[in-house]
């Protein structure tokens, strides 16, 4: 016998003196599927396909699509195999796009047989979308089956970025997270934080963290859309715009970001119908994106001039009488203004009179006389004939002008979001505010259900979401967390990064890898991702959530005039049950174990309160199945059923229950031409009409008196367009730059650009329409469209800098430098530099960590004393796998990470970081330096934001009311009221006095 | 030991081995194994599941792959071959669905099994169904010959390459199990399914106008052609005794890299000297498997494949010391 054979022999006589239960582990005869470990198969079929529909819309499109009844049972020739024709039969399940805010519909074509996913497709009946989609849509497939995706929950064994991992079942990890957020819970109600980037659903996390009891919700607004969001909500208490564009007769983007990127789908069709019918396109941006080269009218302004080039178009409006008089004097706070503008500090003399709608006028006229064209002109070098004919085509707009800011100059600049303030008030001088081809707010053209069973708001705090010194923060200070951390502030018992890459995608990354390496602040990490990135590798647990069609979302959003919900699914589930395999968890159904974050929050919750000690519990227990935790179905069905206006009716028609119907169309249309909604007649039988006018009943305001009728108005304090605001006087921001809309200037202002000296503005935040932010790289297709972001530079620059395009150019900023390409073109104005936001990603291990192909092997090198560097040891290359294609990566290139040299710059009103960098200096790169280099010293990083902190007017100082914000504030989970009193100690004030 | 007593131990060995291989460690089943001494051999007092599951991951994650295909398939890639039919077959014949995660070929996979038909062996063996029992010893012998023993002595012979550890143990008693058990069943061996030599000489490749480095080195990290597996670590040892930077990446671009810094550093003879050595070892390991007489009818294929290999490097080596002799070299070397 072998000595080989003579250890089997011992082995399994070892095996016989164990009891058989301790060794036999049952063999699973469920199916999962083969993604992750080879690429999908399709089962032939004996069938022949029939005819898609086929619709001839009247502005002459047409489209083409499977009718909706054949959807359980779809057959059509499989083109990869032509010209043979092989039948394959699918499940059509629809669901909701998960990458970007649109939320468009999706048709996934699932196989009948191994229920794999062919393809996705439009979904042809969804309102917002209508078919159609955008690159990123079809891409999910890549996703799906990226050969290097998560597949298993992981666990860290080693040291927070060692980069080990161990692979762990989802119980070990749901009883390990439970139990540390039930210990956080007990001991305070501000230690567990959630952190999401894409929230790509409208209620139910929300509600989650509601249940808990705790202030865990933290967005990445303040990087995204704050600044907008306050201005708009400072006019009218509606967070952002919803442009009419395929009514409108002129359209004016300041926001290439959102027609090019975030909205683009939904958003580029409607504008291109109303180009058709004849709109005029106007665009503000210094960069010649994709939407300016199509506009009427391109306005390539100085960063940080847009608002005075607004105003001068509103004067244009004032002084040739070409306003909605009618519109104005019903909607407008008029009668405050004339009250309070005499007394606002930097005022000049007004021509208030008696205090009639005639006075105001001539107060506006006399107010905003100063923006002549000729100062726009010069201040935005923008040539005078251009913001002429802008102003023209307004004044020709009548009540259909649609307008549209987004990011762009209001999330680039200090004081951004007077930008949105004063593009607004263009809708409320042209009067088009809510009306056909105008501009509503997101509010009346979205819908978001009631949630079951719904928990009571919570009385807790985060300072380290909003902190006393900006009390008007539109949205959590999130991309400080690391400096609040290093200020010692406080520290996080648990923090979850839910498809959020802080890290990469925010300022002074630097500072994110100090915080979430340190473990006695950031205790416990968990980073909710369907894919790695490079925050998840300082996590503790990496736990895989799935993209579009592995999970259940509800979402809407604003695309136009009109309402609908869109329910995201996990197809290949529905597709299962529909074929009578039952399915409990959805990570049963999706590759590996891939899960998604509703039955995840719902499990977790259960095992942070398992007897219900806490009180969080039954807000996860199914209504049917008394204390068992609640199922997707049930949840989804309860609010199908009882909180969607005409779908339980619209589902009857068809035979189906509500959510029956939802999971055959995977979306229902709500409210169709939703315009003005705020002219709403009001019952006032019983109520009270107070000094203001306003409508009052069981101590709510519940409207307005316009005109002697009580009309619902809007949701600011008077119920009017505020056009002065008194939140903003009342809250320390009382000057008249302030409270009215006014431009104010930019921290990157001419003055502060020194270009003689070789400063430069670096232009960092614009997206390009086949990215996905941080989420890319796991996309193949969008990869190979874009995959690397040069620096943007106007031939002058270039040739006085001495670069050509393909050059390395190094940049520096206020805390460091990096090198990138130089791409040299007349689409950027001189002065400017830009790069897109999407690209640079990087990996420090070359076996996991990202994407061989979509992002760089990086070393990281630290001085311990705040200087680190980044340098990249290989470009993007092909690699082996399942998949042939990753075989054939053809690019090295695959950007620089640039956003680890920006500083914070906390914009002192809005929070908002203001993403625009003064460049120090632009220069030819040395030899030494190589393309992706990043140097940041974190000394720096802390000086800029100390210097902006010290911009900020606190509420300990400013509050009228001894709270740390303005009640009527939106916030995204609002606590009750008593949390809203300002703190005993506020952090960085001395203890008063005995 | 008794007949049934052999077949339920064997199941038990299968399903252990099994799970162990697809899920890893958890603390009931690492007191499994602490009680078994052929496996806890070696392991430490303290070695704690956190440790185990790292190391778990670090050898069949990145390391060693233990999918057939990799092994036996002319692509080199999880889920090819022979071995997913029979193994999917063999489901089927037992009424079950296949799992297809992992893949069907992983060894894991193939052992759960054959756990399974081990069990039902036993039931049927109670139920005195003599006829069941020689279909499912059929089934057995098929999964054996054509899905787990043609690469069992190039991931045998892998293991030289890899510390020792619990799951190189795990491993190796795997393969043991399954040698001894094909050594018990009397049905007729298929013999070796993969042909006894290469389809194509590897040294041919070299007669190709377009062959490149990287062409070599794809070639020698697929296992059916060169005969043997190269791990990460294999090659990072390499490039150590060579002094040449180790690299990273896949295997085949890591190989590549060495090749190249070596044709260029002049280090090219060095590094066929050590392919060579390599080589050896493992036919070496080879030539002991031809002991186990379940296994030794499918050592063959292997060799043959090693020794071609070794022509294709003494190829190799000939036109780097041609060139290394050559003035043009000489002169850029000064």
């Amino acid at each position: 016998m072998s000595e080989l054979a003579d250890r089997v022999s011992d082995f399994l006589g070892a095996l016989l003196g164990l009891g058989r239960s301790d060794a036999k582990r049952p063999v699973t005869d469920v199916a999962t599927n083969a993604a992750g470990t080879g690429l999908p198969g399709f089962a032939e079929v004996d069938d022949t396909p029939v005819k898609l529909t086929e619709v001839r819309h009247p502005d002459g499109r047409m489209s083409r699509y499977p009718p909706p009844e054949r959807w359980d049972d779809w057959v059509e020739w499989d083109s990869k195999a032509w010209p043979r024709k092989e039948a394959r039969r699918y499940s059509l399940v629809p669901t909701i796009c998960f990458n970007c805010e649109s939320g468009c519909g999706l048709l996934a074509y699932v196989d009948k047989t191994t229920y794999e996913i062919r393809k996705f497709e439009g979904n042809p009946v969804h309102p917002g979308s209508r078919g159609r989609n955008c690159a990123k849509g079809p891409a999910t497939h890549n996703q799906i089956y990226d050969p290097e995706r998560i597949l298993y929950p992981l666990k860290r064994v080693g040291a927070r970025g060692e980069g080990k991992w161990k692979r762990v079942s989802w119980d070990e990890a749901l009883d390990d997270i439970g139990a540390k957020m039930r210990a956080s819970r007990q001991k305070r109600r501000d230690g567990i934080m959630y952190h999401v980037g894409r929230p790509g659903e409208d209620h139910y996390t929300n509600r989650c963290i509601t249940a808990w009891g705790v202030d865990a919700h933290n967005s990445h607004t303040n990087i995204c859309s704050a600044a907008a969001r306050a201005g708009y909500y400072v006019w009218g208490g509606g967070d952002r715009p919803s442009p009419d564009f395929a009514n409108a007769r002129t359209i004016v983007l300041i926001s290439s970001h959102l027609e090019t990127g975030h909205y683009f789908n939904p958003h580029a069709q409607r504008i291109i119908e109303g180009k058709l019918e004849g709109a005029k396109l106007i665009v503000l941006d210094p960069r010649l994106s994709n939407t300016a080269s199509r506009a009427d009218v391109w306005l390539p302004t100085w960063p940080g001039s847009e608002s005075t080039l607004l105003l001068s178009i509103a004067r244009h409006l004032l002084v040739e009488g070409l306003y909605d008089r009618e519109f104005v004097k019903k909607w407008v706070n008029w009668r405050q203004f004339l009250e309070q503008a005499p007394g606002v500090p930097g005022m000049p003399e007004l021509p208030t009179g008696e205090g009639s709608f005639e006075d105001f006028e001539r107060c506006l006229v006399s107010l905003y006389d100063e923006f002549t064209f000729e100062r726009a002109a010069a201040e935005a070098q923008v040539p005078i004939e251009r913001i002429e004919e802008a102003a023209r085509a307004v004044a020709d707009a009548g009540s259909r002008l649609a307008t549209h800011n987004w990011r762009a100059a209001s999330i680039g600049n200090r004081g951004g979001w007077q930008v949105a303030r004063c593009l607004f008030l263009l809708n409320v001088l042209t009067g088009s505010v809510g009306t056909k081809g105008g501009t509503s707010f997101n509010s009346w053209n979205k819908f978001v259900p009631k949630p079951y069973k719904k928990p009571p708001a919570f009385n807790a705090w985060n300072d380290l979401h909003l902190p006393h010194e900006w009390p008007l923060a539109f949205y959590e200070m999130s991309f400080l967390l690391p400096h609040f951390l290093a200020e010692g502030r406080g520290d996080v018992d648990v923090y979850f990064t839910r498809v959020y890459n802080p890290l990469w995608i925010n300022p002074d990354g630097f500072m994110w890898l100090e915080a979430l390496r340190d473990e006695e602040k950031m205790k416990f990490h968990v980073a909710l991702t369907p894919t790695w990135n490079e925050s998840a590798w300082f996590a503790d647990y990496v736990l895989p959530m799935g993209h579009a069609g592995e999970r259940h979302d509800l979402m809407s959003q604003e695309t136009h005039a009109g309402q609908w919900i869109g329910f995201r699914q996990p197809v290949r589930r529905v597709a299962m049950e529909k074929a009578g395999k039952p399915i409990r968890h959805t990570y049963e159904a999706n590759p590996g174990e891939v899960w998604e974050e509703a039955e995840f929050w719902v499990e977790v919750s259960g095992r942070m309160d398992p007897d219900g000690e806490l009180g969080i519990r039954p807000w996860f227990e199914s209504e049917q199945r008394p204390g068992e935790l609640v199922s997707q179905d049930e949840y989804w069905g309860w609010v199908f059923e009882h909180s969607v206006p005409g779908l339980p009716e619209a589902a009857q028609a068809e035979g189906l229950t509500a959510l029956q119907y939802m999971r055959k169309y995977g979306c229902f249309e709500v409210t169709r031409d939703n315009y003005v909604p705020y002219e709403k007649v009001v019952d006032q039988a019983g109520a009270q009409i107070d000094a203001q006018d306003r409508v009052i009943r069981d101590d709510s305001v519940v409207g307005v008196l316009v005109d002697g009728e009580a009309h619902a108005g809007f949701t600011t304090p008077s119920r009017k367009l505020e056009l002065l605001s008194p939140t903003m006087a009342d809250w320390g921001w009382n000057e008249r730059d302030y409270v009215i809309p006014w431009p104010l200037r930019s921290h990157v202002h001419p003055e502060e650009i020194d270009r003689e000296r070789g400063n430069m503005v670096l232009l960092p935040n614009f997206r390009l329409p086949t990215l996905i932010h941080t989420r890319s790289a796991n996309a193949k297709w969008l990869y190979e469209i874009s995959h690397n972001n040069p620096l943007w530079m106007h031939p002058r620059d270039a040739e006085r800098i001495g670069v050509r395009s393909g050059e390395l150019c190094r940049v520096e900023t206020e805390t460091g430098w990096f090198v990138d390409k130089v791409w040299v073109t007349e689409g950027i104005k001189p002065g400017i530099v830009a790069m897109s936001h999407h690209l640079g990603r990087w990996r420090l291990q070359d076996a996991s960590g990202g994407n061989p192909g979509m992002t760089a092997r990086a070393e990281l090198s630290e001085d311990g004393e705040g200087g680190h560097r980044l340098r990249l040891t290989e470009g993007g290359k092909a690699w082996k796998s399942f998949d042939p294609d990753t075989s054939r990566i053809w690019w090295k290139d695959v950007g620089v990470h640039q956003n680890l040299t920006h500083g914070v710059h906390p914009d002192p009103v809005s929070g908002a970081h203001c993403w625009l960098q003064k460049a120090i200096d632009v220069r030819k790169a040395e030899p030494d330096e190589r393309h992706g280099d990043v140097y940041v010293d974190t000394r720096k990083s802390m000086e800029i934001y100390r210097q902006w902190h010290a911009l900020a007017r606190s509420a300990v100082d400013h509050s009228p009311d001894g709270t740390r914000r303005p009640w009527w504030f939106k916030r995204p989970l609002k606590p009750v009221r008593e949390a809203y009193d300002l703190p005993e100690h506020p952090f960085g004030r001395e203890p008063a006095a005995e | 030991m008794s007949e049934r007593s052999v077949v339920e131990a064997r199941r038990r060995a299968y399903a252990l081995l099994g799970a162990l291989l697809v899920e890893g460690v958890d603390e009931p089943r690492l007191r499994t194994v602490r009680a078994l001494p052929p496996l806890a051999h070696g392991l430490p007092d303290d070695a704690s599941v956190d440790e185990l599951s790292a190391e778990h991951y670090a050898l069949f994650g990145h390391e060693l792959f233990p999918f057939a295909g990799v092994f036996v398939d002319p692509s080199g890639l999880v889920g090819g071959g022979r071995p997913v039919e029979v193994v999917r077959r063999a489901h089927a014949a037992l009424g079950l669905s296949c799992p297809d995660d992992p893949s069907p070929d992983h060894l894991g996979q193939a052992l759960r099994l054959l756990a399974t038909l081990c069990d039902a062996e036993l039931d049927a063996a109670e139920h005195h169904a003599d006829a069941d029992v020689e279909t499912l010893r059929g089934w057995q012998a098929r999964v054996l010959d054509e899905a787990l023993l043609p690469w069992m002595p190039a991931l045998s012979g892998a293991l030289t390459g890899q510390p020792c550890s619990l799951w190189t143990r795990v491993v190796e008693m795997a393969v043991g199990v399954l040698a001894g058990h094909r050594a018990a069943l009397t049905e007729p061996s298929v013999g070796p399914t993969l042909p006894v030599e290469p389809p194509r000489e590897p040294v041919a490749l070299l007669d190709e106008p377009r062959t490149g480095l990287a062409k070599v080195a794809e070639l020698l990290v697929t296992p059916i052609r060169s005969g043997v597996y190269l791990a990460r670590r294999d090659l990072e040892a390499l490039a150590r005794r060579c002094e040449l930077p180790q690299g990273f990446g896949g295997r085949s671009g890591m190989l590549e890299r060495l090749l190249r810094s070596a044709a260029e550093y002049g280090a090219l003879p060095r590094v066929v000297r050590e392919l060579n050595g390599l080589l050896d070892a493992r036919d070496e390991a080879y030539a002991r498997l031809t002991q186990e007489s379940g296994l030794a009818v499918h050592v063959p294929p292997w060799r043959h494949r090693v020794a071609a290999t070794r022509r294709l490097l003494a190829r190799l080596q000939d036109a780097a010391q041609q060139i290394a002799a050559s003035p043009t070299q000489s002169d850029a070397s000064v």
